[in-house]
């Protein structure tokens, strides 16, 4: 419910509508370079995030259903709701792999009544990709089946190791489902075999999808989301590009237990003289990776050996899906003040603005209200700090450290000194 | 309601007529003076081609018709009606029209799967609509192992597959089911691709007239469409049993889109001066629930008026503040109408999912359930399990090898004055960059580092090429379909030979994997427990090696050494004048990596088994 509040506490339908070019004005000197720095500054600010570490599944193995019945041909997203669906299903796509190197995916399609396989459980993304390409020809039809279309998603996830999570992400623009049976059983085989559903509603909450979401995730309705508009759509498909935290109910249904998940780190080879055939498709290539258990001779990881099931990943994708377990922190907002003790962002050395004193701040404040006739007020210090090493960081570098680096530059700058204890990681 | 008007035929006075509900139906005109020896004219209404009329501007009045003569269907016939009354005129030239027009409908095969459409093959069977899911039992791991005719079928749908069974389960001596084993999953999804079915839905509303340039309107629909309006309306039904020998299908099913009886189970409106079809509106008056109950032999039809339960639940005075909507006495009939059918239809559809089987008890918790208020509930707060971290710092930073870390540290800062005072210097003295090239010992070994540098380069860019070409691809033992479309990398052996070379590693490939899967135990069965099976997969692995031997002897058999084998070497580089056969030390690099993972697997299992001190 946060996320509707508008400016003024109100919801967001409240709020009186601000047009882009009232919010824009020029100040006393004819320049707008204030007000577009400071619009810029609130557009990059994400609202805060939670960053208590959680347990969570790193290797994933998820289902993404695309509902393609007749109801995606509505024109209220541009151009209609089954070509942005297929575009933010391409970046999703892209992002998921990105962040979660060792997990896999699979593309399923309700269309006319039936699920359709579009692209089997794959690690490799380029597939995924191609084949939702390939889903741009394909007109919307018909009537979505939920049941269908779960069915098929938990005959793709049954095989799938205990060490990996079992997720299936909808995205639905119905108001309905045309099952062939009883939803209601499939429901609870679901939960059976502990596969969490997520829902992104394109039209409306729907009760079976509110239903579903709750009792596959014990309890937990808020992996239900309905999109307000095109921006909303996106950051909730990128939510689930986070992998999913463990709750403490389902750990108290299952025995505790933490099981070793056997990897193989294989060693880069290259054939220069002669290529050879891989044991993944059965080419002839030059060099690749080779598993060290089997010396079989693979194309590309991260995969599972196609001779000894070892699953072959490099260190790098590890590093890589370890964010996700320990989230950096976010950085505070230094209140405005008459003088500041950095002058430069210690990422990019950019200069930041002077210090203002109070009375200078208050005549800035009552400038704006009486210019702009905004409550919010746009004056920051610009610096933005992180709580550990103290450093102060301009909005770039803080939006870079935490959606690109996942590492804070200050933190990993600070040389330990032999005297001080260093740290240790222990996670139970 | 036969259309009728007056038209004079070889300017005699008389009725013209079309009568439909004639076997068969004709066009009659008769003298209205009947002790005029004017002979009635009958046209069978099948056998008219063509139609003409005066056009409005013209004070003449006359209707040409024109069908086939009587005998011989090539010769056509003209008769040539006049009119006094243009309205009576334009009356039957529609009705003809409408007729004429339905007579070259055509039921085109491509009705049904338009091509490349995949969902629409699965449609076929999805239309039983009764009953429950029942693929989601059989597809335990022992069923779909069990399942035999589901191999097949998956074998003969993907022909790599039944290559692959070929060789390892026939030739090969490998047990089916080892074989499927490891594809359970391929098994699974077809098994649920296949036995997809869909749900009911309103059938009549997925069907959209299109118009075409040529003013005609055309209706498509499938065969399982057909079969689902059935279904839904028996109505329909009994009107096409008892109608279509004399119809024929095509036109049965004009007439039915054009007729009052399909706007009314659409739940349109049917306006007033709406024109309808003779034949199958007489279907609107029947009893559509009476026809219904027929079909359900175990309840009887009690009359309203009776039927104590129903007036039970028709109690106005239950549903609070208002009655029923259809209940209301103020409501447009036509309203009430289309209202209860859509009420019928959705009661036929949602009573085909209820749950068969359901105890009492179970029934009567679902109730309960949806009794309670489920808005008004506390949301739990959601807990997760945390992560406990201890760091000094950075629960971000990586460094967990403390020793190594301090270590470097006093290194660092013990060099660190010594580097401090090189830097010094280091941009007071002027570089001379030229120097790399200018001096002749540095020339050389800086050109050797480029050669080398490029050449790295080269093969590094080739490899990454070929892992983009190759991955992009869905391959034959990670599962899924095949496309067999990668561009292998030149090879100068032919393609015949090739394809042994293929044949052999994947055969090899696949003995592997289920030599592994077993003997690392990955599958959760007992190694212990099952080491007849390793045994004998060791020994197949045995052959394995014999056969990529005998492969690349064969190779090299028939592709003798010609005289000046030419530098086909892919990439063009320089290869050094062959000594041995090219092809066989070709054929031999390319099964290397088959034959370095064959020794490795058989290396280790000899060595675990003298570890336990057995025999081999």
């Amino acid at each position: 419910m946060e996320e509707l509040k508008g400016a003024n506490g109100g919801y967001a339908w409240e709020d009186e509508y601000q047009r882009s070019w009232d919010i824009v004005k020029e100040d006393d000197g004819g320049s707008l370079e204030g007000i577009v720095t400071s619009l810029v500054e609130a557009r990059k600010k994400r609202f805060m995030k939670n960053v208590t570490p959680f347990q969570r599944g790193i290797i994933r193995t998820m289902v993404l259903v695309v509902d393609l019945s007749s109801s995606m041909q509505e024109k209220d997203l541009r151009p209609n709701r089954a070509s942005i669906t297929i575009s933010y299903a391409i970046d999703f796509v892209g992002e998921f792999f990105d962040q979660n190197p060792i997990s896999q995916l699979g593309i399923v399609v309700m269309r006319s009544g039936v699920a359709t396989l579009v692209s089997d459980v794959s690690g490799n993304p380029q597939s995924h990709i191609d084949n939702l390409r390939a889903l741009r020809k394909l007109e919307p039809k018909g009537d979505p089946s939920l049941q269908n279309a779960l069915e098929m998603s938990k005959g793709l996830l049954l095989h799938v190791a205990s060490h990996c999570t079992r997720e299936v992400l909808i995205i639905f623009g119905s108001l309905l489902t045309s099952d062939p049976g009883d939803i209601h059983k499939t429901i609870l085989s679901l939960v059976v075999s502990k596969i969490r559903v997520r829902v992104i509603g394109l039209t409306a909450q729907v009760a079976i999808c509110a239903e579903m979401v709750r009792k596959t995730n014990f309890g937990d309705s808020s992996l239900y989301g309905v999109i307000l508009n095109e921006t909303h759509y996106k950051e909730l498909l990128m939510n689930a590009v986070t992998p999913l935290a463990i709750s403490n109910q389902s750990l108290a249904e299952t025995a505790p237990g933490f099981s070793l998940v056997e990897m193989g780190f294989p060693s880069r080879i290259s054939e220069t003289a002669s290529p050879s055939f891989c044991s993944c498709h059965s080419k002839l290539t030059y060099g690749g990776y080779v598993c060290p258990q089997c010396l079989s001779k693979i194309c590309s990881l991260p995969t599972v050996c196609p001779c000894c099931q070892l699953m072959l990943i490099l260190s790098t994708h590890l590093a890589r899906s370890y964010h996700h377990l320990f989230p950096l922190k976010t950085y505070v907002e230094v209140p405005v003040l008459t003088n500041y003790d950095t002058e430069f962002c210690f990422g990019c050395q950019i200069a930041f603005p002077a210090g203002v004193t109070p009375l200078e701040a208050q005549v800035l404040k009552a400038k704006e209200e009486a210019q702009w006739g905004m409550k919010k007020h746009m004056l920051t210090s610009s610096r933005y700090r992180c709580p550990d090493c103290q450093v102060s960081f301009c909005i770039d570098c803080d939006v870079f450290s935490h959606d690109v680096l996942h590492n804070c530059m200050g933190c990993e700058s600070i040389r330990e000194s032999p005297s001080k204890p260093t740290l240790s990681v222990n996670a139970i | 309601m036969s259309v009728t008007g007056a038209a004079a035929y070889k300017k005699r006075a008389g009725m013209l007529s079309i009568q439909e509900e004639l076997l068969p139906p004709i066009l009659v005109w008769k003298s209205i003076d009947s002790s005029v020896p004017v002979p009635v004219v009958e046209l069978p209404l099948r056998t008219l081609t063509n139609l003409q009329a005066t056009p409005v501007t013209l004070e003449k009045m006359m209707l040409k018709v024109v069908s086939k003569g009587p005998e011989d269907p090539e010769t056509l016939v003209t008769t040539v009606f006049s009119f006094n009354h243009r309205p009576t005129m334009n009356n039957i030239r529609d009705a003809l029209q409408q007729i004429i027009s339905r007579q070259k409908t055509v039921i085109q095969p491509g009705l049904s799967p338009a091509p490349g459409d995949a969902t629409q093959a699965n449609d076929a069977p999805a239309n039983g609509s009764l009953g429950t899911f029942s693929s989601t039992d059989s597809l335990t791991e022992a069923k779909l192992l069990r399942n035999h005719t589901l191999q097949q079928k998956l074998l003969r749908a993907q022909p790599a597959l039944f290559t692959a069974f070929q060789e390892t389960v026939i030739k090969g001596g490998l047990h089916p089911d080892e074989f499927w084993s490891t594809r359970i999953h391929l098994l699974r999804t077809f098994a649920l691709e296949s036995s997809q079915r869909r749900g009911p839905y309103n059938v009549l509303s997925t069907i959209k007239t299109v118009a075409t340039s040529d003013n005609q309107v055309n209706v498509s629909i499938s065969i399982d469409k057909i079969q689902a309006i059935f279904e839904q309306y028996p109505v329909v039904r009994k009107a096409y049993d008892e109608n279509v020998p004399k119809l024929s299908e095509g036109e049965f099913w004009t007439r039915f889109f054009c007729s009052k009886l399909f706007r009314k189970l659409k739940g349109e409106k049917i306006g007033v001066y709406d024109k309808g079809d003779l034949i199958l509106d007489k279907y609107c008056l029947i009893n559509l629930d009476y026809l219904e109950k027929e079909d359900e032999e175990d309840e009887e039809h009690i009359p309203r008026f009776l039927d104590l339960e129903g007036n039970k639940d028709d109690n106005s005075q239950k549903l609070g503040n208002g009655p029923d909507v259809t209940m209301k006495g103020d409501n447009n009939p036509e309203i009430v109408l289309i209202l209860r059918s859509m009420n019928k239809l959705s009661t036929k559809i949602v009573s085909n999912c209820v749950p068969h089987g359901e105890t009492f008890e179970e029934l009567e918790k679902e109730k309960e359930e949806e009794l309670e208020f489920k808005d008004l509930e506390e949301t739990q707060p959601m807990s997760y399990i945390e992560l406990h971290v201890n760091s000094q710092h950075n629960s971000n930073s990586s460094k967990t090898d403390t020793e190594v870390t301090i270590a470097d540290a006093d290194k660092v800062d013990a060099g660190l004055p010594e580097f401090k005072e090189k830097m010094k210097d280091y941009f007071t003295t002027e570089l001379d960059l030229t120097e790399l090239y200018s001096a002749p010992s540095r020339k050389r070994s800086a050109e050797e580092a480029f050669k080398d540098t490029i050449q790295m380069i080269k093969a590094n860019t080739k490899q990454l090429k070929q892992t983009w070409n190759v991955t992009s691809v869905e391959s034959l033992f990670s599962g899924v379909s095949v496309v067999n479309v990668t561009t292998d990398i030149d090879s100068s052996l032919p393609d015949a030979d090739l394809e042994t070379l293929r044949l052999t590693q994947a055969t090899s490939m696949e003995f592997l994997k289920h030599f592994w899967v077993n003997f690392t135990n990955r599958k959760g069965v007992s190694a212990a427990g099952n080491p007849a099976m390793v045994r004998k997969l060791y020994a197949s692995l045995k052959k394995c090696q014999e056969r990529v031997e005998s492969s690349i002897q064969l190779v090299a058999a028939q592709n003798p050494v010609k005289p000046e084998p030419e530098t086909e070497k892919s990439e063009g580089e320089a290869v050094e004048k062959p000594v041995d056969n090219v092809h066989e030390r070709h054929a031999r690099d390319y099964m290397g990596s088959i034959s370095r993972s064959l020794l490795v697997a058989i290396d280790s299992y000899e060595s675990a088994v003298k570890k336990v001190g057995g025999v081999l």
